[in-house]
């Protein structure tokens, strides 16, 4: 790797950083090499020294330094009861609080990381033996260790700089040790270091290596964190006398000695060592937990980071205020953008497509849509710019049809399949309308825009008439949560009158549905089989007999079997309670199976959308041709995959999107947006595609920005 | 569950064994024995022969650590030479003081800990998350002894809201019952001995338990911002659960799982810190008890107490990897 490619590995996460993390992390270096300069310059720059009592050392006659007098020009944090100059001995003390923080941390690399190689090396009792130790000493209070150790080498030999450094560093051993260790086990495992040995390789070598730059990694965070607590225990240890003697200047003891002149309203030879403490001790932390911040991928800010999002939907004027009214509050809960049509929530009529609503389709039903999408964008901020993941997508789902999303990983699909139930990282926005048809005439039944609806609105669908089904079973339930009380809680939000005995009822039959046996039923999640898990998620998704389920890849990661049992499971909900249902898969075997019609989408984009025979028998865009090719056949034994990457959403090219990797692609797919014919709820449900080489397909001017204009 | 306990349970021998044979050893390395270096200088050299003998100094190393291993099991914890009570009377006699005081100051650390980390947590990246996070980090970065010190000049000495030191104030203490001044009072009913042990405890309390809050804080604010992020809070919001109930019931429990955990190590470092505050309000703790022992070179006082720590130390670790069984399902099995 280049030295170019390592600093940009390495700076990246600070760049998706939140501006907080950013500026705390400044603020945190900023004191730290403030008190390097006062620990390393500090001492040669201050008037007096810090075992300065004289007032000129080289002349007895000219008299000694008041004591305990007030600060003042020529003492700016007065003197203490020894006659020191307190601004001098604050000085003295960050050179000193350095020096044992470098030496302990010293100390402590050089004691825990050879034995943390030589445990994950060796393994076996004396790896067992060192574990239990460090897990021992681990546990042990620190400051006890440490005044235990500063005592004991306070008797062994003379008591200074490098006792108190050695009794503070101890402390930090197991630390080190450990993360050594576990690198190094999980090095051993590595086929790497196979592959090094059989080169002639010393596998010593190969691992201390791997172990080393793993553990480079880690160790800013540990020292960072370390180094405050340093600063901490030094200063305990000097308060209680068993730290750095004196007359050398240390906070913590200068503060003991101090106590003396609490009670007689000298507060400047307490405060100013303190205070030096509090400062370099937060400056250190917050350095610490500024990196864990950035480097610790569970803790990174996904979608918090970069420009804000403007809500650019077609026809509409930007409107920030839209997209900031949600902004920064890092609410995990829906962020909206208020429609300009008209007042949330209300009922309006379907937007019309330029054939007019309510032509009877060609293909199938007359029965308005259960679902109908308009201009559906989904975006989300990144350090790059803003991201739609989803970008002018029009649906409609008819009631008990299923439909087919398919595309590659990142193609939408996933976000289009939360979209639906507008279910929104913080920091993401959804714009457009999705309307979900009247389910009766009751006050929470009414039609209803999701886009535009008001949280508790949004509430009272989800899981009652609009349900998603998520893949990754084992994740989804709430580990600390029986089985039942994950139900309960749903029906308690949707059915407040359901009685106790009605909704066991309830819970017991719809689990009973999926195979799961009563007796179950108030067991732990993590007491199931992921197949299990699975149906479990299945029958919370409609136990409230939903218009609608949105199915995210739900038989990714189960077996055949257990697939197949999904997979009936859902199509009888449809035939029976006639259940809408979207397929979001990546697998065309399982759309072919189930579903009515299939939506193909690239980059963003419904490119093709039609009943599930005539898409895949005669696929009118080159993308479902391509991807219809790269399933394993079983008639040819050769397997065509489509060349290249899809593009980068944040600045997606003019154009047709495909056009980079289409292989009949001509000079206009880069000039225009194809449009998908007809278009989805003109009412006619034919085959449709986005492509110049279907008909009708109008050409319409590109832009540079790839936003399409009308 | 009960499998779980018993091999638990066995889990405690190695360590308690190692932790024994580490403070043995800590305190065999230094030259001379106790006795000479408590009182060598003012008895005669045949006393300090048969002083030494009665205190089995003259036996083998190995003679002795098997004694010493014996005796903190069966609990001798030997006798000091400093002080003519046991060493297990001097614990008996000053643990109850810093027990009670670290309870309380544990019910502040993790009361105002565990409320503004989950806040901050919530609110990521706004100004109360800020002002939240600063707070943490400055709580944690004063020593313990400043802010105990800075409490007392200007709460107590000026303005005499609380006293300076010590557990009760002038003949207020309870009739001993358990040595824990507030349950004592309580047990004989004794209201003025409850006002003033309380009325003692806030402060050595508040500045202790102050200072580890900081810690709960960044803690619990980290947790959040994970569980709050987790899958099944995500499957909640889809069935429609309320964002009140997402965040308490989902979001915060599990939160709430590896804080058990933290809290048992918080422990540990708070009977540890406990030894400053002591200093500071002249608190009749176990912590002064092994200061004075430390002052006069007493390594068999020294000895005893720390080993009483080790002790406790390995008991803590068992009582919080019990209550994270009973808490979370998924370590039962």
């Amino acid at each position: 790797m280049s030295a170019r490619a390592r600093l940009s590995r390495t700076v990246a996460p600070f760049r998706s950083a939140t501006r907080t993390a950013k500026v705390l992390i400044v603020i945190g270096l900023l004191i730290t090499f403030g008190f390097v300069l006062v620990a390393t310059i500090g001492p040669t720059v201050a008037p007096y020294e810090a075992t300065q009592y004289q007032v000129d050392p080289e002349d007895p006659a000219a008299g000694q330094l008041p004591r305990l007098e007030e600060p003042s020009d020529d003492h700016l944090m007065g003197t203490n009861r020894d006659g020191f100059d307190v601004l001098a001995r604050v000085i003295g003390g960050a050179r000193v609080a350095m020096v044992v923080v470098l030496v302990s941390t010293l100390i402590a690399l050089l004691i825990g990381v050879p034995l943390g190689l030589l445990s994950g090396y060796r393994g076996g009792r004396l790896d067992r033996i060192l574990v239990t130790t460090m897990d021992a000493l681990y546990t042990f209070p620190s400051l006890l260790l440490a005044i235990v150790v500063a005592f004991l080498f306070g008797e062994l030999f003379t008591p200074g700089v490098a006792s108190a450094a050695s009794a503070v560093g101890i402390v930090y051993i197991p630390q080190y040790y450990r993360v050594v260790r576990n690198h190094t086990l999980s090095v051993k495992q590595e086929p790497f270091v196979e592959g090094a040995r059989s080169l002639g390789a010393k596998e010593r070598t190969v691992i201390s290596r791997y172990v080393f730059f793993n553990v480079v990694q880690s160790v800013p965070v540990i020292f960072t964190l370390n180094a405050a607590d340093a600063v901490l225990t030094l200063a305990s240890l000097g308060f209680l006398g068993y730290g750095v003697p004196p007359p050398a200047p240390e906070w913590g003891f200068d503060i003991q000695q101090a106590t003396q002149d609490i009670t007689s309203g000298v507060w400047w030879t307490t405060m100013w060592p303190g205070i030096a403490i509090i400062l370099l001790v937060t400056g250190f932390t917050l350095v610490g937990e500024g990196l864990n911040d950035v480097v610790n991928p569970l803790l990174r800010a996904r979608g918090l980071a970069g420009p804000k999002l403007r809500d650019v939907r077609r026809g509409a004027l930007a409107r920030p205020d839209a997209a900031e009214a949600d902004d920064d509050t890092g609410s995990a809960s829906t962020p909206r953008a208020e429609d300009p049509a008209g007042d949330p929530g209300a009922e309006r009529p379907p937007t019309d497509g330029p054939a007019g609503a309510g032509t009877p389709g060609s293909s199938v039903t007359a029965a308005p849509p259960v679902l109908r999408v308009n201009d559906l964008r989904v975006g989300y901020r990144t350090p790059e710019g803003p991201l739609w993941a989803v970008d002018g997508v029009d649906l409609e789902v008819a009631p008990g049809e299923a439909l087919g999303l398919v595309g590659e990983s990142g193609c939408g699909k996933s976000s289009l399949s939360r979209a639906l139930l507008n279910l929104m990282p913080p920091g993401g926005l959804v714009t457009g309308q999705i309307t979900l048809a009247a389910r009766g005439d009751g006050p929470g039944e009414r039609e209803l825009d999701l886009v535009g609806a008001s949280r508790s609105e949004l509430r009272s669908v989800r899981g009652n008439r609009a349900s998603l089904v998520f893949q990754e079973p084992m994740t989804r339930l709430d580990p600390l949560m029986r089985v039942s009380d994950h139900f309960r809680e749903a029906i308690r939000a949707h059915r407040p009158d359901m009685s106790k005995h009605e909704a066991r009822e309830l819970i017991e039959g719809s689990l009973a549905q999926m195979g799961i046996p009563r007796t179950r039923v108030d067991n732990f999640p993590h007491e199931f089989s992921g197949g299990m898990r699975q149906r479990i998620m299945l029958a919370l998704g409609i136990v409230l007999q939903p218009q609608l389920v949105v199915a995210d890849e739900p038989t990714t990661s189960l077996d055949v079997i257990v697939e197949a049992q999904i997979l009936d499971i859902l199509d009888e909900l449809r035939r029976d309670a006639g259940v809408s249902l979207v397929m979001v898969t990546h697998n065309l075997g399982i759309v072919a199976e189930t579903c009515d019609r299939v939506a193909v989408m690239y980059a963003g984009r419904i490119v093709e959308i039609g009943p599930v025979e005539q898409v895949f028998n005669a696929p009118a865009h080159p993308y479902t041709q391509g991807l219809l090719a790269s399933t394993i056949s079983l008639e040819t034994t050769d397997l065509h995959s489509i060349g290249g990457s899809p593009p980068d959403l944040t600045s997606p090219p003019p154009g047709c999107r495909f056009a980079a990797r289409c292989p009949a692609v001509m000079d206009r797919c880069t000039e225009v947006v194809p449009r998908l014919t007809p278009p989805e709820g003109s009412g006619r449900r034919d085959h449709g595609a986005a492509c110049l080489l279907h008909p009708g397909s109008d050409p319409e001017p590109a832009t540079a920005s790839g936003q399409d204009v009308t | 569950m009960r499998r779980y306990l018993v091999s638990r349970i066995a889990m405690t021998v190695p360590m308690l064994f190692i932790l024994l044979t580490v403070v043995f050893l800590m305190l065999r390395v230094i030259p001379g024995d106790p006795i000479a270096a408590t009182v060598g200088d003012r008895v005669s050299s045949d006393e300090l022969e048969a002083r030494r003998q009665a205190a089995g100094l003259n036996d083998p190393l190995i003679v002795q650590y098997g004694r010493y291993l014996l005796g903190a099991v069966t609990g001798d914890f030997g006798n000091p030479v400093t002080d003519r009570r046991s060493t297990v009377q001097v614990i008996a006699d000053t643990f109850p003081a810093s027990f009670e005081l670290v309870l309380v100051a544990m019910l502040v650390a993790v009361g105002f800990g565990v409320a503004i980390g989950a806040i901050a947590g919530r609110l990521r990246d706004t100004p109360i998350d800020v002002a939240g996070r600063l707070f943490g980090i400055m709580s944690y970065a004063a020593p313990v002894f400043w802010v105990a010190l800075i409490a007392q000049l200007y709460l107590s000495v000026g303005l005499g809201w609380f006293p300076t030191g010590g557990r009760v104030s002038g003949f207020d203490a309870p009739s001993n019952v358990t040595g824990f001044y507030v349950l004592d009072s309580l047990l004989t009913w004794d209201m003025a001995a409850l006002r003033s042990s309380l009325h003692h405890l806030i402060l050595p309390g508040f500045t202790l338990g102050l200072v580890f809050g900081g810690i709960f804080l960044r803690f619990v604010r980290v947790n959040m911002l994970q569980t709050l992020r987790a899958d099944y809070v995500e499957a909640a919001h889809a069935r429609g659960v309320s964002e009140r109930l997402v965040v308490f019931r989902h979001a915060f429990k599990n939160a709430m799982v590896p804080v058990v955990t933290i809290a048992g190590l918080q422990f540990a470092l708070l009977l540890g810190n406990s030894i400053l505050t002591e200093r500071v309000f002249s608190w009749p703790g176990l912590g002064n008890a092994l200061l004075s022992f430390l002052g006069a070179r007493d390594y068999v006082g020294v000895q005893g107490i720390i080993t009483f720590y080790a002790v406790v130390v390995v008991a803590i670790s068992l009582i919080i990897d019990i209550a994270n069984a009973v808490i979370d399902p998924r370590i039962r099995h």
